[in-house]
């Protein structure tokens, strides 16, 4: 890159940006040095102060998050409408809730795509610390028994947000506006009773969920986090996820 | 006044980055402020995991704190700012509640934050707590926080004089309903953001003097409906110079200009999230009736 010509690009710039002769203020040209490494030029006390804040707090930790609970075969990516990411995080938040609830029949597990807070989980350890930050909030799992309506009001809100996270059990096709739900392969019957497993954020209403707000729920008294660790932990292999679109389609022109 | 900005050059830093200008030096002294900003840090204390995704072993706060000495040492006024949400998104938010955060702003030098709706996650009570442990203030003019443990904590605006310029920063956040448990942020009510925005800015312009007008905003960059944004704000404003905002985790490679209700351009920045970037404008002051200039560079941290 030519630096000599830049000045010159400037003053371009400043002629068309104002409109105006060049006797702007401006200010004086400088170079700064922005290596991909910021800490290698720098003077060590300062690394030193900010480090000596944060190294007890980091040492706390690290027992707890550096422990390893699996490993990523292949990495996991978050989007919309369906992803790797968000049908793991769904699965495993179903089987959690399957195990919470044996006495009652769930029939599908939905996060809110808000909900997850990383884009991607690279191939590798799995650390506790990664699932703190997929899912740092401290939602509790809940039960929310719906009627057959909700429950397609609610698979609406989520289609109409782009498209969240859903475990196996449900499947939603939008195509140019008109919407097909089955649960378990099966159409939903608008009178029936439904048991959906959500972090209680979404089952009190947030992301805009307020049709589930009111609703019958029932308690898990844990965390979401700590049960994707819990299953996570589980998992036989090395953990490969298949999104292929077959549990969210949305084909709208 | 004349308030009207332009923006001169824009880069996302990676390698040499050169702040624009004139080779030749100029006959008068201009003063010159420098505004650092950040938003959405979301408790990212350490930079990201070596896991060879696309941020891998980017940010962290002690990358950033030397960037910000760097440029203090080299630039005589600099203001330093966030937007919002630096807590939740690691586990030192839900072990710490906040507080390594608060510590570490405090030692990198802010001037000033505002309240984004992830920082009521611990809860209001915890928010004024970890707060009394910064040594910066909280802004926000558009919740009516009397009554909750953040009133006294929390106020509208701040104005700096930074050889003698008159800054005024002022904050306005999200809509809390819908988003935020209503027990996480109690007896806080939200109030209109463009009326209360114009409100403070107008009063920061004509009584107080403000040569510049920056609104810390937490309401998001745009959005496809009506919903309030920055660019709305923007567009509905008429004394707001700078909006830095936050909350949508917008990376701007450049920052936007939108046209005000008196059709003068309105600033907007917003810098991604987590920490990956330093927003940073420089902005110019001449004599009566010249126009100050904004050069922008949102840098990689």
């Amino acid at each position: 890159m030519n630096y000599r010509l830049l000045p010159l690009a400037g003053l371009l710039l400043t002629a068309l940006a104002c409109g105006r002769p060049l006797t702007d203020p401006v200010t004086q040209p400088r170079l700064y040095p922005i290596t991909e490494d910021t800490r290698v030029d720098e003077s060590l006390t300062a690394n030193a102060a900010m480090e000596a804040t944060i190294t007890p707090y980091r040492e706390e930790l690290a027992n707890l998050l550096n422990r390893v609970v699996a490993e990523v075969a292949t990495p996991l990516t978050k989007g919309q409408p369906e992803s790797s990411l968000g049908n793991w995080a769904a699965d495993l938040t179903l089987a959690a809730a399957r195990e919470l609830f044996p006495d009652k029949h769930v029939s599908f597990a939905v996060q809110n795509y808000g909900g997850l807070r990383v884009a991607e989980i690279g191939a590798g350890d799995l650390t506790v610390s990664q699932l703190y930050e997929l899912m740092p909030f401290d939602n509790q799992l809940v039960l929310v028994e719906v009627n057959g309506q909700e429950l397609l009001d609610f698979v609406d809100h989520t289609l109409s947000d782009g498209g969240w996270p859903v475990s196996e059990g449900l499947t939603a096709v939008r195509h140019d506006g008109t919407v097909t739900i089955r649960v378990e392969g099966r159409p939903v019957d608008p009178t029936a009773t439904y048991y959906i497993a959500v972090p209680d954020y979404v089952a009190n209403g947030g992301s805009d969920a307020s049709m589930l707000a009111g609703r019958k729920q029932y308690a898990s008294g844990q965390l979401v986090r700590d049960l994707l660790i819990e299953q996570a932990g589980r998992a036989p292999g090395p953990i490969t996820v298949v999104s292929d679109g077959s549990r969210i389609k949305l084909n709208d022109r | 006044m004349n308030r009207r900005f332009f923006i001169r050059r824009a880069a996302v830093g990676g390698g040499l980055l050169l702040l624009p200008g004139l080779a030749t030096a100029l006959p008068r002294r201009d003063r010159r402020i420098t505004i650092l900003h950040t938003n959405d840090w979301h408790s990212r204390i350490d930079p990201f995991p070596d896991d060879g995704t696309r941020n891998a072993n980017q940010g962290g706060a002690v990358r950033r704190a030397a960037l910000i000495r760097r440029i203090r040492g080299a630039e005589p006024n600099v203001l330093l700012l966030d937007s919002g949400d630096v807590f939740q998104g690691t586990a030192y938010f839900n072990f710490f509640l906040g507080e390594l955060e608060m510590k570490l702003m405090s030692q990198m030098g802010y001037d000033a934050c505002t309240i984004g709706n992830h920082d009521f996650d611990g809860g209001i009570e915890n928010l004024a707590t970890q707060l009394k442990k910064a040594s910066f203030p909280m802004l926000n003019a558009n919740y009516d926080l009397s009554g909750t443990p953040l009133s006294d904590l929390v106020a509208p605006y701040r104005v700096f004089d930074k050889d003698g310029i008159r800054v005024g920063v002022f904050g306005l956040g999200i809509e809390l309903e819908g988003l935020v448990p209503s027990e996480l942020y109690g007896s806080t009510t939200y109030q209109d953001p463009i009326a209360r925005g114009n409100e403070t800015a107008l009063h920061l312009r004509q009584r107080l003097k403000c040569d510049l007008v920056i609104c810390l905003s937490h309401l998001g960059y745009r959005y496809r409906d009506e919903k309030v944004s920055d660019v709305t704000l923007a567009a509905a404003s008429r004394h707001i110079d700078l909006i830095l905002g936050g909350h949508t985790h917008t990376f701007l490679d450049e920052p936007v200009e939108v046209p005000n209700a008196a059709g003068e351009p309105v600033v907007i920045n917003q810098v991604g999230f987590a920490g990956l970037r330093l927003g940073r404008l420089d902005i110019t002051f001449g004599g009566p009736g010249d126009r100050g200039c904004v050069s922008c560079s949102n840098l990689r941290v």
